[in-house]
């Protein structure tokens, strides 16, 4: 022991008292007879701040608290609450059906909703705003939207148009929550384009597709558009670039910007406004997960983030597939080679790269493998 | 803390949110007696007071006939820290000449440890026993000071976040209403939030 080293210094008093509370508080279970005098209308309060899954827990605690989820009370409270890291929704179609799963990144858990999904046919999801997720059938026709977590449903009237060609998908909200109403849009390589507004109930085309952009496009049908406020943003090539559309202006804009060198697999993500980008670079046999962000001035995208290296050893030589399913403030990539699918996360605030753990049906004890997905913001009074 | 005459005229194109701070000290009294001096802006966090104090009846100090002592205190000791954060923010938002990216980055600094302050303080707060944690949620309500009680309501969400359905029932001794059929489907509709 060094010669004038002090002696640890003792917490004060309260302090040490204050914990002492704590943890008996935890201990003791709240026990206490004075819960049962708990203000009625405070409850709502309490709830709101619950995690999403004990909110859902607890509706069966009674049949007012079964109905609170549905109130506007709740739902303004709610949304007061700084909301946290969003979930992963997905469909995988083992034997024929929509087989969902929910990832909870706040439990590290997946859940797998009891009912099942109402649309016969088989369905992906395409785009999420407000905690309603949009569900496209494999005809590129029929819309549905859905709260994974109430899994309530609505079928959207078909597009007009009747080819069946690839379509780009898009969702953005009207206000600040789905309450105010929210707006589908569909993008064809062709230009053309309708916008769905909720609160019509009807598919609009809003405009032509400006001349001074080249037709046909080149939109990567593998990169979900990025919504910023009103904003749709498409990831395209020839010439490689992003395409932008404002649904409450009408306004088009291309930008041309260059795609780093040995990219494979790239999808478009979102964060805090920016717009970043997401891709498998493969040089050599060697691949890694890499995060860029838009420079706005240059227009050219700039290196944020990669993958651990010791996490890519895993891949080397083999050839990867990467599809992104989340892509806003908290990124989900299904990496994918020959019988190897790894799920893995990235925290876009944090910079934390993390493990997923795999997706099992529940009463197969068989691995999914996630092939398609969005992420959604859990909301539980989103009504679609 | 109430902003100084001398911090307010500092600068002359700063623009002053919100009218004039004012350093006046209002007088709350507990239900037991005891007197505490706030100033009127912390006060104020409580819109029941701000009403009292809006309507003129705060002039001989403001009885809260509902709010023992021991509670009293902790709750100004929140508005105090509260108001003084709100009172910052303000300034920072209102001189434009303060608009250029360094400056930002430089406030940004500042208020984010200040901000990781609040949020320990806040901490502190709610990490009571039962009882307080309890009287603390019938002062912010009756008071009306959304912030603390927001906080307080947190707490408990997270006191019982892991708990059974049982268990909740019993702590808020809520009867069970539903028939045995409402009780099945609501819990089968739910089941993917239980653990599996």
């Amino acid at each position: 022991m060094e010669a004038n080293q002090s002696p640890p210094r003792k917490r004060p008093r309260r302090d040490r008292n204050r914990e002492k509370a704590s943890f008996l508080n935890s201990a003791e279970a709240m026990k206490l007879d004075i819960w049962s005098e708990f203000p009625e209308d405070l409850f709502e309060t309490v709830i709101a701040r619950l995690p999403v899954a004990a909110i859902f827990r607890f509706r069966s605690v009674c049949r007012k608290w079964c109905s609170l989820v549905g109130s506007d009370n709740f739902s303004q409270q709610y949304s007061e609450v700084p909301q946290g890291m969003p979930w992963f929704y997905t469909i995988t179609h083992e034997n024929g059906n929509n087989n969902v799963a929910m990832y909870d990144p706040s439990l590290n858990k997946w859940h797998h909703p009891s009912v099942p999904l109402a649309p016969a046919n088989i369905v992906m999801p395409v785009a999420s705003a407000g905690g309603l997720v949009c569900l496209l059938d494999l005809s590129h026709r029929n819309f549905y939207i859905c709260n994974p977590l109430t899994q309530s449903l609505k079928e959207i009237p078909p597009r007009s148009v009747q080819a069946w060609s690839r379509v780009s998908v898009g969702m953005v909200l009207n206000g600040r929550s789905s309450n105010e109403g929210y707006k589908v849009m569909w993008l064809r390589n062709d230009g053309n384009h309708e916008v769905y507004d909720s609160v019509q109930n009807m598919w609009s085309q809003p405009g032509e597709f400006p001349p001074s952009i080249k037709l046909p496009l080149a939109l990567n049908f593998r990169s979900q558009p990025v919504a910023v406020g009103s904003t749709l943003y498409f990831m395209c090539s020839e010439p490689e670039g992003v395409l932008s559309y404002d649904v409450s202006t009408g306004i088009w804009i291309h930008f041309i910007i260059p795609l780093p060198l040995h990219l494979t697999d790239h999808t478009l993500a979102e964060f805090q406004g920016k717009i970043m980008l997401v891709g498998l670079l493969c040089k050599n046999a060697a691949t890694c997960v890499c995060i860029w962000e838009l420079q706005k001035m240059t227009l050219l995208w700039k290196e944020v983030d990669r993958m651990p290296n010791i996490w890519c050893l895993e891949f080397y030589g083999k050839h990867m597939r990467m599809t992104c399913l989340g892509n806003s403030g908290l990124l989900m990539l299904s990496l994918k080679a020959k019988r190897m699918n790894r799920l893995v996360m990235y925290n876009l605030v944090s910079k934390e790269w993390q493990k997923v753990p795999d997706c099992m049906l529940p009463c197969s004890r068989k691995k999914q493998w996630i092939a398609c997905g969005t992420a959604f913001g859990p909301c539980p009074s989103a009504s679609p | 803390m109430a902003a100084t005459p001398a911090d307010a005229s500092s600068s002359s194109s700063e623009a002053v949110v919100g009218g004039e701070k004012s350093n006046k000290m209002i007088t709350l009294i507990s239900s037991d007696g005891e007197s505490f001096e706030a100033t009127e802006e912390a006060a104020k966090m409580s819109v029941t007071i701000k009403h009292m104090i809006e309507d003129g009846c705060a002039d001989d100090g403001i009885p809260l006939p509902n709010v023992p002592a021991k509670i009293l205190s902790m709750v100004i000791e929140y508005c105090n820290k509260h108001a003084a954060d709100a009172d910052d923010t303000n300034k920072h938002v209102a001189d434009p000449a303060d608009a250029d990216e360094d400056d930002d980055n430089n406030n940004n600094n500042a208020s984010a440890g200040e901000k990781e302050d609040l949020k320990s303080f806040d901490a502190s707060l709610v990490a009571v026993d039962q009882a307080t944690l309890f009287d603390i949620i019938l002062a912010a309500n009756f008071l009306s000071i959304k912030g603390l009680l927001d906080l307080a309501c947190q707490k408990v969400a997270d006191d019982i976040k892991d708990k059974s359905v049982e268990e909740v029932r019993e702590i808020f001794k809520i009867e069970n209403d539903f028939t045995k059929e409402e009780e099945e489907a609501v819990r089968k509709e739910n089941a993917w939030a239980f653990n599996e």
